[in-house]
């Protein structure tokens, strides 16, 4: 005889569940914005303290520090460069001196800095205010004419045959730096030549005409390029930034650097911060007028989406610059089209008749993939130009733009879609709940 | 290959734009910078840049679609990216550019994709679901086109906003930086509109036609 069931039923209330997850949520986000805003001093339990990431309008400006402004938006570091000439530069000249300036100081990751002429024959530089003025003085009161010299002081090799160069650990300790450099074909000949007639001597590396290295030649190199030991960290990396951007006309004196206003005008970002939020707001306006509690959802969404890209700009460093916006405002706008085309399908399936909760399905397995698509299609767009430019400007919009596209793509195909369903067993799938213009007739 | 006269048109058009805007911009007369002029390795760049979006949105629409499909997202992405740069070299000469402009011609992409693929879809979608004897290839694509009108309407509504949010709080200058992506959406929604479906239907009809 079978034995009675003694255990008892276990029912889960789906509804009460339901609420407790999206106020978990709610509280989670509301948290990580309140964090975003405010940051968290972890000073007292021995960790680094959580800085404020999302950017505000009022007088608490910590915010900066972790996203911090480029020369058009914060405030900016002027400096004067006077030619040490006898006689005023030529044009030629001037427009040299502002390449290898502008070159210099890119090289040195200020993108939006700006190189101008004065009239008077000097230079002017504006640059991010958390530019090191320091490295500035170093790499332009320098020509930057590079030379390889033999024993006798005969040079052979200009910086003219240098094709590309760089720098890098050259030992253990990590305290010792090569510069390292590559020769054109004409390069290559020459110091495969002189290496292998100097085998056992040296040959001096001169900057300006003062040898900084000489280094011993062991064996011929004739592969095309060379790497130097026997330099810090920092003269290391100037060298090899001036050896990028090829010598200057004239060296220039250094002027004492000024604070000056952002290069797109004074309260620049308190204006724009405010523009984008009310543009925020209209939007999120927008879908809860026309999706009510699926707009509300799809608002937060865009809310979280938001929020997180600015976190992400910041942990990599991206900066609060007009490309970082751009990359994540141009996210905010797929993401927005995403959500738009699947709420259009909702309210197209429900007007016709059919529940809210199979409209979403539907809707997810239809146009929820064409969101899908240009999503994915973005992202891989943007992994193709962090790939051709990774260091320049282009990189530096792929790289904000890939990963809040990616916030996007997980927020409007996984979030979005497990939240509505929750709203959905909450407050019931009501047509009108989730569709605007959809009359009591047409809900039966 | 027949296209539809009217995506000819705009097509010519587009492309004697892209022509004079190119020129000015390899010529030196076009793309003003209000800071340090783009160097040749930054130029080098955004045109590599430029041609891989090109080579990939070709791809992505061949693999994840068919060849008509891919066909069509390349000759948006080519449209959009060249129309991009010549409108902003233009541009440029009355505002200048700002640093980014390499990144947010390239940038286009995003509107390529937000207007295209979508009609793209809905025109397969379409086109599966009609009698071909009763609607040819063109007219399935303006119906995409006209079905995926008010989601492209209100995308542009909110780039828009997002745009006169950046001038109102920037001015001159910032006009300057928002050119190329007030470029790229004029590229976009006109290659989307009015050349692009009606090369997927062409090349559709052909590929049916073949087969």
């Amino acid at each position: 005889m079978a034995k009675p069931v003694t255990g008892k039923k276990v029912t889960v209330n789906r509804r009460a569940v339901s609420a407790v997850t999206l106020i978990v949520l709610i509280a989670l986000t509301v948290a990580f914005v309140w964090l975003g805003m405010t940051g968290m001093n972890l000073d007292g339990q021995g960790l680094y303290k959580l800085l404020p990431w999302l950017p505000t309008t009022g007088t608490e400006t910590r915010w900066q520090d972790a996203l911090v402004p480029g020369a058009e938006l914060g405030e900016t570091l002027v400096m004067h460069f006077t030619p040490e000439a006898e006689n005023p530069l030529t044009e030629e000249e001037q427009a040299e001196t502002i390449r290898v300036i502008s070159a210099r100081i890119r090289d040195l990751g200020w993108q939006d800095s700006r190189v101008e002429l004065l009239e008077g024959g000097t230079f002017r530089a504006t640059l991010p205010k958390a530019a090191d003025d320091g490295h500035i003085d170093h790499l332009l009161d320098a020509k930057g004419e590079f030379t390889l010299a033999d024993p006798e002081g005969n040079e052979f090799l200009t910086g003219a045959n240098i094709a590309s160069a760089g720098f890098g650990v050259s030992d253990a300790s990590g305290t010792d730096f090569s510069l390292s450099i590559a020769f054109d074909e004409e390069g290559r000949r020459i110091f495969g030549e002189k290496t292998t007639e100097l085998v056992g001597q040296s040959i001096s590396l001169k900057l300006d005409g003062e040898t900084l290295v000489s280094p011993g030649v062991n064996m011929p190199l004739t592969e095309g390029g060379v790497s130097i030991p026997g330099f810090a960290l920092e003269p290391a990396r100037e060298y090899a930034i001036m050896l990028r951007s090829g010598p200057m006309p004239y060296a220039l004196e250094v002027g004492q650097a000024e604070a000056g206003a952002p290069a797109l005008g004074e309260g620049v970002t308190g204006r724009l911060v405010l523009a984008l939020f009310v543009v925020f707001i209209l939007v999120a306006l927008f879908l809860i007028i026309r999706q009510r509690l699926g707009g509300l959802v799809a608002a937060w969404m865009l809310l979280v989406q938001l929020a997180l890209s600015y976190f992400f700009a910041a942990l990599m460093g991206a900066g609060f610059t007009l490309v970082t916006l751009a990359g994540i405002w141009l996210a905010f706008l797929a993401m927005l089209l995403g959500v738009v085309m699947l709420f259009e399908d909702v309210q197209e399936d429900v007007r016709r008749g059919r529940s809210v909760r199979q409209a979403l399905k539907e809707s997810y397995g239809g146009r929820g993939h064409g969101a899908l698509d240009v999503l994915a299609a973005l992202i891989a767009v943007c992994v193709l130009v962090v790939i051709v430019d990774a260091q320049g400007v282009i990189g530096s919009f792929g790289k904000v733009l890939g990963v809040s596209l990616l916030t996007g793509l997980v927020l409007s195909q996984v979030a979005l879609r497990l939240i509505l369903r929750e709203t959905l067993t909450l407050f019931g799938d009501r047509s009108a709940l989730y569709a605007s213009g959809v009359t009591k007739k047409e809900e039966v | 290959m027949k296209i539809r006269s009217s995506a000819l048109t705009v097509l010519a058009l587009s492309t004697a734009i892209a022509v004079a805007g190119v020129i000015l911009a390899f010529t030196g007369t076009g793309i003003r910078f209000y800071s340090q002029p783009l160097q040749g390795v930054q130029l080098a760049q955004m045109l590599f840049g430029m041609l891989a979006v090109v080579v990939l949105l070709f791809v992505l629409g061949f693999v994840r679609y068919d060849v008509p499909s891919g066909l069509a997202l390349g000759i948006a992405g080519l449209h959009d990216q060249l129309l991009t740069l010549a409108l902003t070299s233009i541009v440029s000469l009355a505002f200048p550019q700002s640093y980014a402009m390499p990144a947010l011609v390239v940038a286009s992409a995003v509107f390529t994709c937000c207007f295209t693929i979508p009609i793209l879809r809905e025109s397969r979608l379409i086109g599966r679901g009609v009698s071909l004897r009763e609607h040819t290839r063109d007219e399935v694509a303006r119906m995409a086109v006209m079905k995926t009108l008010p989601v492209t309407a209100r995308v542009l509504m909110a780039v828009l906003l997002i745009l006169i949010a950046f001038v109102v709080s920037g001015g001159v200058l910032m006009f300057g930086f928002i050119v190329p992506l007030l470029a790229g959406i004029i590229a976009s929604f006109l290659s989307a509109t009015c050349i692009t479906p009606y090369v997927w239907a062409a090349a559709a009809s052909r590929t049916r036609s073949r087969r």
